[in-house]
């Protein structure tokens, strides 16, 4: 019986996994795999654009979803998610289970060792998630776990007791709650574990220099022999797209993670294969609901109505597809309503009917961009231009960088701004847009939105499940909370020598124990 | 005794700058927009929770109280642990130091190998071929910034020629040539603006120089060219380019900022970069604070080299 629940708690992933495929929508060989036995030893380079902050497991290492692959490969991860089937299933823990959504239990693998040989059991589960769970450790997990509680019944086993059903709480345990320290090393080493990391992990870290590269070195301790195959992997940080697929190109990089898909077509052209899989919500613009005067839905139409998504594809993404829904078509859930597109003269009859309602004579917004990436900025510019057209409307372009911005959108100090809706779960609504969501910094409250996204997480048939989505999505949608204007893959390019690509699951990243070279 | 109190005048001044240096490196991370407490807490976090991360970070105590406990541990070289990384800022900067300083030597040195010879033959022969060539090329590339040089020589020698890598670096254990193939372009990038100034001030001297009666005086004594250029005219010629090269000094720190994140280069430039972006104060003050030292240590050696260059000062003294 248990088991059984745990898959169909799994049943509503299966809507995400979806969306792993070619670019086309097609569902072609996305393995990179050669179909031969893979082979012992070897290097291989990796580059992408952002680091790892920290090897602190209790914050996701600080990274994104390109640092996940080098978080994961060092401390490994308690659960995955199947990429064929979308059903959660054990990898370092060897099951997560319940019968009702509330009361689940974790089960550790017998014999699993952290590479100080300390084990890697239930104590070391609930000491990492303590550290999740104090504050002080400022993890993006903190505000999910209000509530639980969690406590070690013996060697292997871990009860956990949720305040509500929550039968996507696997998904938590295989993102945020999935990485564990060796609770022994953190107390010796103090501070300096962040830099020397001891995990249980496939790999080891051999040398961190931030924002340059890391080199992982195999874990002759890792439980599931003879994983990993590779001996080592580095991964070399260079933040310029074009910069990236010349490493490619001259056979300095073995794998380019990459997000255009003009890049994506060129290096396809070349010979190159891609591992692909798409943002859940694409990119798009997310709008401050909790101040005037886009708190108004009005105001907040007529900003999608105006702000020209086809064209700004166009001009800035050539080859990519403009999003026609909140949820990527990719992902199979039906029923969902197309976002707004260009109209400006509803957009402006919006407009003046919303300055006859308040009495106001102009409407003021201010699209708060970062200036980190280009062409981000020039999104900005292009984005003030479009709605710019509108008769009483005044857009201010505050450039802002990284983490200017970022505080802003945390503090919910911020109008517009562009955002990407990453991830590949769908449970990113509940996030963002549960007016009780951990990530809700927009201030968007609904409770049809509230009770499509309760659902989500009480149900577990996948049927209610995709339904609850596509109704959360349709009201999103039609109160233009998020203005989506195009799809957004993320692609792993590699060479001919990289065999046995495979995605995680729940994240982008690639599985670095598979990974295997031909040389 | 004046000797004594000149030095013990050019301390107190060494030190005034440096405590001024203190100031900026930590009042201006105080000022820029995006609070530390707003990056790292969680949305959602209560009053409570905030407070928390804030005492665990020190951030709860006064500015001013922050900033001399900062200074009283900087002056024994302990700049406390980064926020974002949690690595300790002085080992940061110890591991990141040698690569900005090898990046600013060696464009220096480049720069110097190219524009001494260059500039005493153009001025030796102002007007001439050499010298036409010369100005044409150097105004061409005074034009280009470090930011665009950079891209086009990747372009040219490691995406097209492909003798060159593209971006990142090895260490000297990874063997000399190894190491040196991965600093080739950014120290071309850095040494490129800094060689065609250095060139034309000391051509412009030189050609002054060159009309002095002691010039006029040895050539009629029958001294041969090369040492009436490097032997007689050089040294007088040299002062407006040693203080040019100080100032130099200063652009080279900034310049390997770009020159670092262009390449990749594990220097103090790209760490400011990535720092500043996390809003981690700690390790974006110890880099102000030690580029400001160098660039202070700099200048003094710039000036005590003016005493050995110019006989005259050394008789004031």
């Amino acid at each position: 019986m248990k088991k059984m629940l745990v898959a169909l708690s799994g049943a509503s992933l299966a809507l995400a996994l979806a969306a792993c495929g070619g670019s086309d929508g097609s569902s072609g060989d996305n393995s990179g795999n050669s179909g031969g036995e893979p082979q012992q030893g070897g290097t291989l380079t990796l580059v992408t654009n952002t680091d790892i902050n920290t090897w602190d497991p209790a914050t996701k290492c600080g990274a994104g979803e390109s640092g996940y692959m080098s978080c994961e490969a060092v401390f490994g991860s308690l659960l995955r998610a199947d990429p064929e089937t979308g059903e959660y299933a054990g990898y370092m823990a060897e099951s997560l289970e319940s019968e009702d959504g509330k009361a689940w239990t974790l089960t550790m693998r017998e014999g699993v060792k952290f590479s100080d040989e300390t084990p890697y059991d239930a104590e070391a589960v609930v000491y990492n998630w303590d550290r999740i769970a104090d504050p002080a450790t400022a993890s993006a997990a903190l505000t999910s776990l209000r509530g639980t509680t969690w406590k070690a019944a013996d060697d292997l086993t871990v009860d956990i007791t949720l305040p509500s059903v929550n039968w996507l709480f696997p998904e938590l345990v295989t993102t945020h709650l999935a990485f564990i320290g060796s609770p022994t090393a953190m107390d010796e080493k103090g501070d300096d574990f962040f830099t020397q990391p001891v995990g249980a992990g496939p790999f080891l870290l051999d040398d961190w220099v931030q924002g340059t590269s890391s080199t992982l070195v195999r874990s002759e301790t890792y439980w599931d022999s003879p994983r990993p195959y590779l001996d080592s992997i580095t991964t070399r940080i260079i933040p310029e797209d074009e910069l990236r697929a010349d490493a490619l190109r001259t056979g300095e990089a073995d794998i380019d993670i990459h997000f255009l898909d003009q890049i994506y077509e060129e290096l396809k052209a070349e010979g190159y294969d891609a591992l692909d899989s798409q943002f859940v919500g694409g990119s798009g613009m997310i709008i401050n609901a909790g101040e005037a005067p886009t708190d108004d839905p009005a105001v907040r139409q007529a900003l999608a109505k105006a702000l020209g998504s086809e064209s700004i594809v166009r001009a800035l993404y050539p080859g990519a597809s403009v999003a026609e829904t909140l949820i990527d078509p990719a992902y199979g859930i039906e029923g969902l309503e197309p976002s707004y597109g260009e109209d400006l003269e509803g957009a402006q009859q919006l407009i003046d009917d919303y300055l006859d309602r308040t009495g106001k004579s102009s409407v003021n917004i201010t699209l708060n961009v970062g200036t980190h990436s280009a062409i981000i900025k020039q999104l900005g510019e292009f984005a003030q231009a479009n709605l710019s057209r509108l008769d009483n409307v005044n857009v201010e372009l505050e450039l802002l960088d990284y983490a200017a911005l970022s505080a802003k959108l945390a503090q919910n100090d911020f109008q517009v701004s562009p955002y990407a809706v990453y991830g590949k779960h769908p449970d990113i609504l509940h996030d963002l847009y549960h007016s009780k969501g951990a990530r809700n910094f927009s201030g968007y409250s609904n409770p049809e939105v509230d009770a499509a996204l309760d659902l989500t997480h009480s149900s577990n048939d996948p049927a209610v499940v995709a339904k609850a989505y596509s109704d959360a999505a349709n009201v999103l949608t039609l109160d233009a909370a998020y203005i989506p204007y195009r799809q957004t893959n993320v692609y792993a390019q590699y060479n001919g020598r990289v065999n046995g690509l495979v995605r995680g699951g729940s994240t982008q990243a690639v599985r670095s124990d598979l990974l295997w070279v031909e040389d | 005794m004046f000797v004594l109190k000149r030095v013990a005048f050019s301390l107190g001044q060494v030190l005034v700058v440096l405590w001024v240096v203190t100031l900026l490196a930590f009042f201006l991370m105080e000022a820029v927009p995006g609070d530390t407490i707003d990056l790292l807490a969680p949305p959602g976090a209560t009053d409570d929770e905030i407070r928390a991360i804030s005492q665990s970070l020190g951030l709860d105590r006064g500015v001013l109280v922050r900033y001399f406990d900062w200074l009283g541990d900087a002056l024994s070289f302990d700049f406390g642990r980064s926020i974002s990384t949690k690595q300790l800022v002085s080992e940061a900067v110890i591991d990141r130091y040698p690569v900005s300083l090898e990046i600013a030597a060696g464009a220096l040195a480049i720069s110097l190998l190219i524009a001494v010879p260059l500039g005493v033959y153009c001025g030796y022969r102002p007007g001439g071929l050499v010298d036409r060539v010369v100005g044409v090329v150097t105004s061409a590339a005074i034009a280009i910034p470090t930011f665009l040089l950079g891209p086009v020589l990747l372009y040219i020698f490691a995406v097209q020629l492909q003798v060159l890598p593209l971006t990142g670096y090895q260490p000297w254990s990874a063997g000399a040539g190894e190491h040196l193939r991965f600093m080739v372009l950014p120290i071309m990038t850095l040494a490129a603006g800094e060689t065609v100034l250095l060139l034309r001030v000391l051509r412009a001297d030189m050609v002054a120089t060159l009309r002095e009666d002691f010039v006029v005086s040895a050539r009629t004594r029958g001294l041969s060219t090369a040492r009436i250029l490097f032997g007689h005219a050089l040294r007088p010629s040299s002062f407006s380019m040693i203080t040019v090269l100080g100032v130099s000094m200063g652009r080279m720190i900034g310049g390997s900022v770009v020159v670092e994140s262009i390449f990749r280069l594990p220097g103090l430039g790209q760490l400011a970069i990535t720092s500043i972006s996390s809003r981690d104060f700690q390790m974006v003050q110890a880099v102000i604070l030690i580029a400001g030292v160098t660039f202070v240590l700099v200048n003094g050696l710039v000036n005590a080299s003016y005493a050995l260059l110019d006989p005259r000062l050394r008789s004031s003294s």
